[in-house]
Order: structure tokens, then sequence, then C-alpha cells
């Protein structure tokens, strides 16, 4: 997560700016594209949704746009209602993904459009436009037509083009969708610098964790049309509420299991796949043989040779795979019930010296609180 | 054989190459060269003469008339339905691509394709019929007015006489001539149009126009403002395609064409059938040239513009490229 130099102390006194109170769209009757949602977001935050395609997220942003018209519930936004308010007379713009830069306009154009349809006089749009121009290092290709940028540059107008008219509230829609991966990192942080800068309350997009992780400050899980959970990145990874969203975050081991022995700070959970019972140094709320599933982050197990010296949470195997990624080697551990475990290794040494291989005998062992218990 | 197919210099592929060009163009050559013929047979040769040109321009033959006047008509018939049926057109193709879909959406789609489809003949006989028809119509509604017994002086002789007067001026409405030839081209072109606009349409990135509602122009200005720009290129071809198609149509006109209105294709049969007048050749002649010239000079700029802009890409993968590599990097 990029660290927001004044994120935590001023997070609480942010007023909120979007209330977004019992959405449903259903494009067919029956069937509900976005179900239900209720989101609060406030004032000069950057807010992500993330889910796979399908799962309802464009349609909840284009709600917000004013392109589809919501089935029931309510969209506020800084007090008015734009539930029945048209595209043209909201506050809120959009970066679409494909930029969406009016071809048959020089960049300069493009970015005073929004100004135009204000009527506002001309000598402020030129200002405004510059400034724009500014903000975003485009002084030099003001003239130029759309087809002759790059994508970086185009993203940039498309950029500039919908913060020029202020608005409220500033849609991204899949914003790195079209560029490469390399462009992609950079123009993140450039993205957030400039979006800070102004100071515009954000909504994006996305279907890429990685994406929604660096640029967020608070990310939604989306899965058909609900969300699974709010909350910041660091509250997503490390405690992910159930298991879509433990698994669609990042990549985890999850063993099912019966809940056994348990006390008010402490729990053993037994794993017909694993040979050890399972220690979780915190209690349950829940019934004794109740089922529930245990997850691990893969960079919280650690790999030995050595048996560890514990009595539970650790298990032997045998190394099944490596994938060498460069500053970290996959681990894919065959566990003895056949079950595989995913496991991170630092490569710490060149050429992977004193490391297992394919085939040795290893152990894995993991810590009590690196345990999440998920119930769903 | 493998690698590059090599150059064979085969005296076959030189004769298919002559042939096909014979082929193309030698009826053409034929043409050209007999409208410098003195003589008045068109196929036989006797001197080198213009007096077929100077008979077309200044000529007082009834048939050079016929031709001039053929000239004018089809050129203005054919620039107004080109002009109505580039609007009708894309009216129609943005209805079909971009209306939720409603009920008769698909027999509305293939009626207005229809027309490209139906046999000409058939066309022609239906525009036919219902012209007359409404000539029929618009003469019977006079007679029945005119005919009718009123009682001087009251509210109704007066509503009366002002219904007959407009009556008298409708009457006989649409005499066939120039009027229905245009209402029948418009009716025929309008269908190609609005093929050629709904393939731009179809292919055109919708995000454009929200995203200028999004920055604030109502639908309407957005529609004039975005989508007709982006849709130029297709409008323009559609209203040549319209304006080709109404210059040279016979079979509809024929139907629908009165004795006054003789478009030049019509002029030309009627004349085939008292024998071809050389000064036919001389106005084929000059068609010939004004298209070799047209279609020369819109090639010849797309070349220009075609090599300007690769001259501008050549010239960034060296300067301009450095540059926006420099841009894309983030600023400290």
């Amino acid at each position: 997560m990029l660290e927001h130099k004044d994120g935590q102390q001023k997070k609480e006194v942010k007023p909120p700016l979007l209330v977004i109170k019992n959405l449903s769209k259903s494009y067919i009757p029956g069937v509900l594209a976005v179900d239900d949602v209720n989101l609060t977001v406030n004032k000069g935050e950057i807010f992500a949704l993330l889910g796979s395609s399908g799962c309802g997220k464009s349609t909840l942003l284009r709600m917000l746009a004013g392109f589809e018209k919501p089935t029931s519930g309510k969209i506020i936004l800084d007090g008015q209602d734009l539930s029945n308010v048209p595209p043209y007379k909201r506050p809120v713009n959009m970066m679409f993904q494909s930029y969406a830069l009016f071809p048959h306009m020089t960049v300069w154009n493009n970015i005073a459009f929004g100004l135009k349809q204000k009527h506002m006089p001309k000598d402020e749009i030129k200002e405004n436009v510059e400034q724009m121009l500014a903000l975003v290092h485009m002084e030099e290709f003001a003239d130029r037509k759309p087809h002759q940028l790059s994508g970086g540059q185009r993203q940039r107008v498309a950029l500039a083009r919908s913060l020029a008219t202020h608005p409220k509230l500033l849609l991204l829609d899949e914003p790195m969708g079209a560029l490469d991966k390399k462009l992609r990192t950079k123009m993140q942080l450039e993205l957030v610098d400039i979006i800070e800068k102004v100071g515009v309350t954000c909504i994006m997009v996305t279907h890429d964790q990685q994406e929604a992780m660096t640029m967020a400050e608070r990310v939604a899980i989306m899965d058909c049309g609900e969300f699974l959970q709010v909350g910041d990145p660091e509250e997503i990874y490390e405690n992910p509420n159930c298991r879509f969203t433990a698994e669609f975050i990042g990549s985890v081991n999850i063993f099912d299991g019966v809940l056994g022995e348990n006390g008010s700070d402490f729990m053993y959970v037994e794993c017909p796949a694993l040979q050890n019972k399972i220690y979780i140094d915190a209690g349950a709320a829940i019934a004794d043989g109740m089922k529930l599933s245990v997850a691990i982050r893969p960079e919280k197990i650690t790999l030995s040779k050595e048996k560890p010296q514990q009595e539970c949470n650790f298990e032997e195997g045998i190394v099944d795979n490596i994938a060498y990624m460069g500053d970290v080697s996959i681990y894919l551990i065959k566990l003895q019930s056949g079950q595989i475990v995913r496991t991170t290794l630092p490569n710490v040494d060149r050429f992977r010296k004193n490391q297992p291989t394919w085939d040795d005998k290893v152990f894995i062992s993991w810590e009590p609180d690196s345990c999440i218990v998920l119930t769903i | 054989m493998s690698g590059p197919a090599p150059e064979v210099k085969s005296v076959w592929r030189l004769i298919v190459l002559a042939l096909g060009f014979f082929f193309l163009y030698m009826p053409i050559i034929v043409l050209i060269v007999y409208s410098f013929n003195d003589s008045q047979l068109v196929t036989v040769w006797s001197k080198f003469s213009l007096r077929w040109y100077k008979e077309l321009f200044v000529g007082v033959q009834q048939q050079s008339e016929a031709i001039r006047s053929g000239v004018l008509l089809s050129l203005t018939i054919g620039f107004f339905s080109a002009s109505f049926a580039v609007v009708l057109g894309t009216i129609s193709a943005f209805v079909l691509t971009r209306f939720d879909s409603f009920r008769t959406k698909t027999l509305f789609s293939f009626l207005t394709t229809a027309p490209m489809v139906l046999p000409d003949v058939i066309i022609g006989l239906a525009l036919m019929l219902l012209f007359v028809a409404l000539e029929n119509m618009t003469g019977g509604l006079y007679d029945w007015l005119n005919g009718m017994k009123v009682e001087e002086g009251t509210l109704w002789s007066g509503i009366h006489s002002a219904l007959t007067y407009c009556a008298s001026k409708i009457a006989g409405w649409p005499e066939k001539g120039a009027f229905t030839i245009w209402l029948a081209m418009v009716t025929l072109t309008s269908a190609y149009v609005s093929v050629v606009v709904r393939t731009r349409l179809q292919e055109m990135d919708n995000s454009i126009e929200e995203a200028a509602m999004d920055l604030g122009a109502t639908p309407l200005k957005t529609f004039f403002v975005i989508t007709i720009p982006s849709l130029f290129p297709a409008i323009l071809s559609g209203w040549l395609l319209a304006f080709t198609i109404s210059m040279d149509d016979v079979v509809i006109t024929q139907f629908v064409s009165g004795p006054g209105a003789k478009t030049l294709p019509i002029v030309v049969f009627s004349s085939v059938r008292r024998g071809v007048s050389p000064t036919i050749n001389a106005l084929a002649s000059i068609i010939v040239l004004v298209v070799s010239v047209c279609t020369f000079i819109v090639w010849y700029t797309m070349h220009r513009k075609d090599k300007k802009r690769q001259r501008e890409y050549g010239m960034m993968s060296v300067r301009q490229k450095a540059e926006r590599e420099k841009s894309d990097t983030p600023k400290a």
C-alpha cells in the first residue's frame, strides 16, 4: 500500500461526500447486477471497487456517472440526491477505460470541452486549460490530436479533461487497463499524486488487486453485485472475512477442518489433510465440532529442512515444484495427504544456494497468529 | 520450392495482364476515340474532328439540347436526393444502432434495407402506382369539393371555398416529373446511406458520446458536436454513393418520370433507340475525364497525407519517441 503522507490522522475528520443507500440494478427481471449496496465515501478519499469481470463493479460506476438508472436505492452526493439527474447535469466526471478522447479535437479542445459546456468566458477557459495542461505535464502537446499521443500521454489528457470542470467526484474506469505493465506502475503513482494534489474524491474500478492496493485508501471487494468486504488494503489482505476475499486477494493456502478443543484464548483445529493439529492463539465464539477453514498466506509459512521444535503448526512434505520468480521462489510442497501447500522463499543468495530442491523432504511451519479462521 | 518466389519473367503473365486491361479499358478507349470522329455514324471512322464536342455544348440539335438539360436535371436530382438521403439514412442508422431494442426493431431494420434487395422494376412499379393513386386522390378531392352544393353567405361556405382553394392547389399532386424522381431516388438511396453509416456507428466507441455527456453536453449537442463529426467520413461516402446511384438510375426513373423530366440516362436510352448520335460519345468522354481527374485528386491527396503521416512517424522514431518516453516517466 502506498503510504499516504497525511493518511491515518486525517481520515477520521474527513466528512462523508458520497452516500449510497440500498442501491440495486437489474437488467433482466430477477437477476441483480448490483445487489443492495450501501457505501459511504469520504471527501478526498480514493476508493477502489475490486472484483472479477461481471461482478457489477462497472454497473455501479455507470450508475454513479448517470449512464444507468438504478432499479432501486439512492445515490446522494454532497447532500444532493442524484438518482434522477441526467449525466450531463451531475458534478461527476469519469475517466473512461478507452480514455474516450474526442478524435477530431486537439488536446487543448478536449480539455476545454467540459468548460465550454458550462459557458465559461473564453479567457477563464484558457486559464483553466493551461492550468490542467501544466498539472499533467502536457503543455507542449496542446495542439496534438489524440492519435499522435502515446498511451501514457492519452491517459493524462483524459485525466486533465475529467478534472478540468472541477467535479465533486471523479470516477476512474480501469484506469490502467490500456497501458502496458511497465508504464502501469509509473502511472499509478503519478495518478495518485495528481488526484491528491487536486484533492478530488475518487472512485475507481479495477480487476487488478495490485492496482487497487497501490492507489486506494479503501477497497471494496465485489462479487455477484454485492460488497463482500470493505476496508483498507492491509485489513483486507491480512484479515479477509470470507473465503472468496481470501482467495481473490493474493494467494492463500486453505485447510478445511473442524473445531477441536478450544478456550477463551486458544483453539485447536483438526484438519483431515494435516497430520498435526493447527493451534490458533485466539478464541472462537463457535460451537465444538463446527466445520471451518483455516487460511494461511504463503509468505507466512516457513520452510526448513529440519523438523521444527513444536508440537503443532508444522507438517512434513516433499518439494513438488519450484517457480523461480527472481526476488522470491515459490515452492509447492506436497503433503502426505496429497494436498499442495504454496510457500515463498526469498532468494537471499544467488543461484538458490542451500535451498531445498525438487523431491527434497522438507518441513513447513507457521506461527499461531498467522492463521485466519474462516467460517464462510 | 522454398524461400521467396523467384521472379518469373513469363510471357504468359504479360499476356494475361494485357488481356485484363484490354477487357477493362478497351470499350472506354473506343468510345473516346470515336468521340473525335467526324462521321455521322458512330462505327465508321472518317477523320479527326471536335464537331461533336461543339455540338454538345452549343449545338442546336434537339438531341444536344435534351442531353444538356438531362445532365443538369440528373445533377440536380443527384445532389438533392443524396443530401436528403443522407439525413434520413443517418437518422435511421442512429435509431437502429443506438436505441434500446424496441418491439419492431428487426422489422424496421429489414424495411430500411429492403430497397437495396428488391428488384428495381418492382420498386419503380410500386412507386408509380403510389404516385398515380395519390394523383387520383388529390384530384378526386378537388372534384368532390368543387361539385358540392353550398349555400352562399354562411360560415360553411367560407370554409368550403377555402378548402376548395387549397384542394385546387394540390389537385393532381404529385405530378410525375423531377419531384417524383427525387422522391423515388431518396427512397432507394437512403437505404444505402443507412447501411454505410450503420457500419461506422457500430464500430464507433460508445464511450466517446458518453464522455461528452459526462462533461456536460446534452444528448442533442453531443449528437451534433461529437457523433456527426466522427461519422463524417461515412456520411460523405454515403452521400457520394447516393449521388452516383441516383445519377445513373434508369429503371426506377423510367417508371416515375413524367413527360417533362428526362434525366441523362433516360435521354441516352431513348436516343439509342433512334440510333446513337456521336454527341453521346463526346459526353461520355467528358464524364470519363471528370471522373478520372476526381479520382486522381482524391488518390493524390490521400497519398500525400499518407506520406506526411509516415514522415511524421519516422521522425517520431528518433526525436519524438525519446520525448514520449521522457514524458511517460513520472516527474520528480
